[in-house]
């Protein structure tokens, strides 16, 4: 088990470094010039060609693309992300001050999800057929089909603006006031999903000869249902759960922008727009990162849920 | 009994003329001090707070910026005439090449420090120091001494001279557009101790300045400021201010509708509804924002090369039903180059007008009887300048046989493209300047690289903006302004397509907006004030 764990932490290196080689190379085939993109200002006249090449000479810029990745790969290794080329502002700041702000949200409308989502398809699979099933089963198509910017701006319509009971975005130290919106926007997408494997699931589970075999020896249907029909339908759902939650930490961008949260996703949009490469290259990466860990998790658990999964 | 009537008829009239003043009196209603003041920005996040790295494009920031530093002169929020602000008068030399000011008595930074002529030449060398990397050298960089001091050989630029209250500032050449580059944020004034203790990056998050208002907290997207009790004009009426940049305009509209805003811009869709609504209706701002929204044409590719196709693609499109139906009535549609607001705008200009059957006429003269296709880029998004901008026209053109193939463009690319002349046609808006000069100084070809897109050569229109750089005398320069886009109208370099109808709207209990031009956003807050029925009246 935890020969696993090693192994599989070790896997994260080469896997992020060639994310980021990926991110580098991405970058410089991509048009758009950083330095003319922060220091012109085209659209209202000021143009100061002398000022552009400076800035591109003191970022680098001017330097082959494998230079740059070293350089950058040095300082990654020593912990410094670099500076931001919009700001100024070292990035292991902006982290700090924008990773709380993500998590927190994304922390929340996992737990919504998952806890949600298994209730609802544990009752529509249990109910399988009756109008338990179909309203729960309708909820989740709805919540899948409809896309989060909309879905957000209607809560906030609705809760904030008609009924004024709860602020219409901001941040505000990260209260559940302020977080509540946001993360039932992000959490219903998913729990919808959640909902529907796990209901799916346990259909599969349920006509097993197993099921069979344990309600004739007598079991009590509650016993049935807990140990034998969900426990055994765990595996999928967790697998979903893992993959989509990365998902979801990337989908955080839709939602920071409908609730103005300032994090990460906000910060990714801005830095590939104007082309802030060191942001970019340190936000994606926290991406990956998020991905990474939840699905090395999920890996840990399999073994729990199943002692047939071994892992030598 | 007459001596009381008398007296009755006085006591009336009294009575009456107190009422009356009584009412008079509340309706020119008495600036209150006190209260909070919460706002939103759209555009690009915030970049910082010392105007050392911030260019004019950095809307978001100067909404900020300007709250909390300070010139030597600024723009009148109304009126866009150049006033005093630090300096309470200036010269300049006969020969038009030496500025000469006087700093007031009093002025004061955030930290209680009296601002004196060193400070200014302090910052504005800050700003032209290559090892800082500032964004605005442009504004000084036609100062005498300016390249020895950028070479390194020697410590200071010989052409900014502190002596006392006064501060010189000889230019090497007679430039009209100095004075005004100093309204702009990069031009302002930062104490040195400050500075040098706090170190770059943090003056950066929280700068001290000597604006009507201080710096007190940055929180992710909220910016919190309150009154400055020393600035040079007394307190402003605000106790604090709040500016919060929010991306999702929908999330702008719902929070000035759940009054957690007291002021906000709006977007077309938004117009279209406050613009109904019996409340929100009376409390608006409009004013012809100094932006050209415009399809421009590369003059060096294939029909665009001839002055009749591009006319014809003028008089293709009925501008003021876009304007009505697609835009909701935000807009103005444009008649020249310079929008209304702008000092020197000729209401002479008409504009081209709808006239599809001379379109058609002038595309046969021109050898196009069937008609072209033509790629536009441009922002995939934006309603007004963007690529759905164009889509809004495309049967206009298609009906006189010009085939429009929008090239959705992000923008960061779509910029170096068009200034590169990487392009057949674009759309987007250029502006949110208010110098004439400079505004037309794009169709010079000069600027052919950086900011005349359309990579037009007319030797007239140089000849006239070069005359009109060098006329001291600002009517006489708008004259020959005036003949410069009176030719570029002519040769119908873009599709003159509106100028933006910029809207600000604000809460019942806010008073004292302005109809700034160069952007709404840009308030002088220290004129506005709020009345006790704010629910931040007390904050």
């Amino acid at each position: 088990m935890l020969t696993f764990a090693v192994r599989r932490f070790l896997q994260f290196i080469p896997t992020i470094i060639v994310v980021s080689i990926i991110i580098f190379l991405l970058m410089s085939v991509l048009p758009g010039d950083p330095a003319f993109l922060r220091a012109a200002a085209a659209k209202r006249g000021r143009v100061d060609t002398e000022a552009i090449e400076q800035l591109r000479e003191k970022w680098g810029l001017n330097d082959p693309v494998p230079v740059r990745y070293l350089r950058w790969l040095g300082d990654l290794v020593r912990g410094d992300l670099g500076h931001s080329f919009r700001t100024g502002q070292e990035i292991n700041d902006v982290l700090r001050e924008r990773l709380p702000v993500t998590l927190r949200l994304a922390i929340l409308s996992i737990l919504i999800a998952v806890i949600g989502g298994v209730i609802l398809g544990y009752i529509a699979a249990i109910y399988q057929g009756t109008i338990i099933d179909l309203s729960s089963m309708f909820l989740a198509v709805a919540g899948i089909s409809i896309p989060e910017f909309w879905s957000g701006l209607m809560l906030i319509l609705l809760v904030s603006v008609i009924w004024g009971l709860l602020p219409t975005g901001g941040y505000g130290g990260g209260d559940l006031a302020h977080m509540a919106l946001p993360a039932l926007t992000l959490g219903f997408r998913y729990m919808a999903l959640i909902a529907r494997i796990t209901r799916s699931s346990m259909l599969d589970v349920i006509n097993k000869d197993y099921i069979r075999t344990a309600r004739a020896k007598g079991l009590a249907e509650s016993i049935v249902r807990f140990k034998h029909i969900f426990r055994n339908s765990l595996i999928p759902i967790l697998t979903i759960i893992g993959l989509e939650s990365g998902w979801l930490f990337a989908n955080t961008v839709v939602i920071e922008k409908v609730f103005t949260l300032p994090g990460i996703g906000h910060l990714l949009v801005t830095s590939i727009l104007r082309r802030d490469v060191p942001v970019m290259e340190a936000s994606i990466l926290i991406v990956v990162l998020a991905f990474l860990s939840l699905n090395f998790a999920v890996d840990l658990l399999y073994g729990f849920l199943d002692p047939r999964i071994r892992y030598d | 009994m007459s001596k009381f009537r008398t007296l009755s008829v006085v006591v009336v009239l009294v009575a009456v003329l107190t009422m009356g003043g009584v009412i008079g009196w509340t309706e020119e209603e008495q600036p209150r001090y006190g209260g909070t003041f919460v706002t939103a920005v759209p555009y690009e996040e915030v970049v910082g707070l010392d105007t050392l790295r911030i260019t004019v494009n950095n809307a978001s920031t100067i909404s900020v910026t300007n709250q909390i530093h300070e010139g030597l002169v600024k723009w009148n929020t109304t009126t866009l005439e150049i006033e005093p602000a630090i300096a309470e008068r200036w010269e300049v030399s006969e020969d038009g090449k030496t500025y000469t000011f006087y700093l007031r008595e009093g002025a004061k930074f955030h930290n209680g420090r009296e601002i004196t002529a060193q400070d200014f030449k302090y910052s504005f060398e800050r700003m032209m120091d290559p090892e800082l990397g500032g964004l605005s050298t442009y504004l000084f960089r036609e100062v005498v001494g300016v390249n020895e001091y950028l070479d390194g050989t020697v410590d200071h630029i010989s052409g900014i001279v502190a002596l006392g209250d006064a501060l010189s500032i000889i230019l090497k050449h007679v430039d009209v557009t100095f004075l005004n580059g100093l309204c702009e944020p990069g031009a302002t004034v930062v104490p040195h101790e400050e500075v040098e203790k706090m170190g770059l990056e943090e003056f950066n998050r929280a700068p001290i300045g000597a604006g009507p208002f201080k710096f007190v907290s940055w929180i992710g997207n909220e910016i919190k400021l309150e009154a400055f009790d020393g600035y040079w004009t007394g307190r402003p009426y605000l106790d604090a201010l709040e500016i919060i940049w929010m991306p999702e305009a929908g999330a702008r509209g719902a929070a000035f509708d759940a009054e957690e805003l007291d002021g906000v811009v709006a977007m077309p869709v938004q117009y279209a509804r406050w613009r109904e609504d019996p409340v929100v209706k009376e409390h608006m701002v409009e004013v012809a924002e100094l932006w050209t929204r415009h399809v421009g044409f590369n003059t060096e590719w294939g029909p665009f090369k001839d002055k009749r196709v591009r006319q014809a693609f003028n008089y293709a499109i009925d501008e003021k039903t876009v304007v009505d139906k697609y835009l909701h009535g935000k807009a103005y549609t444009a008649t020249g180059v310079l929008p209304p607001s702008m000092p020197g705008y000729n209401p002479e200009l008409k504009g081209y007008g709808y006239d599809p059957e001379k379109a058609k006429e002038l595309l046969k003269e021109a050898g196009y009887p069937d008609g072209f296709t033509v790629e536009v880029k441009g922002d995939p998004t934006h309603p007004a300048w963007g690529i759905p901008g164009v889509e809004a026209v495309m049967p206009y053109l298609e009906a006189v046989g010009i085939h429009v193939k929008p090239l959705p463009t992000e923008y960061g690319t779509l910029v170096e493209e068009v200034v590169r002349g990487d392009f057949q046609g674009y759309i987007d808006a250029f502006g949110g300047i208010s110098m004439p000069l400079l505004y037309l100084s794009r169709f010079h070809s000069d600027n052919i690289g950086t900011t005349n897109w359309f990579r037009y050569k007319n030797s007239e229109v140089d000849t006239l903006l070069d005359q009109a750089a060098r006329t001291i005398d600002s009517e006489e320069r708008i004259k020959l302004l005036q003949q410069a886009e009176e030719i570029i109208v002519e040769d119908a370099l873009i599709w003159f397509d509106n100028y933006n109808k910029a809207v600000f709207v604000y809460q019942p209990w806010v008073h004292g907006l302005q109809p700034f031009a160069v952007d709404v956003n840009y308030q002088d807050y220290e004129k506005v004030w709020v009345d006790e029925t704010s629910p931040r009246a007390g904050e």
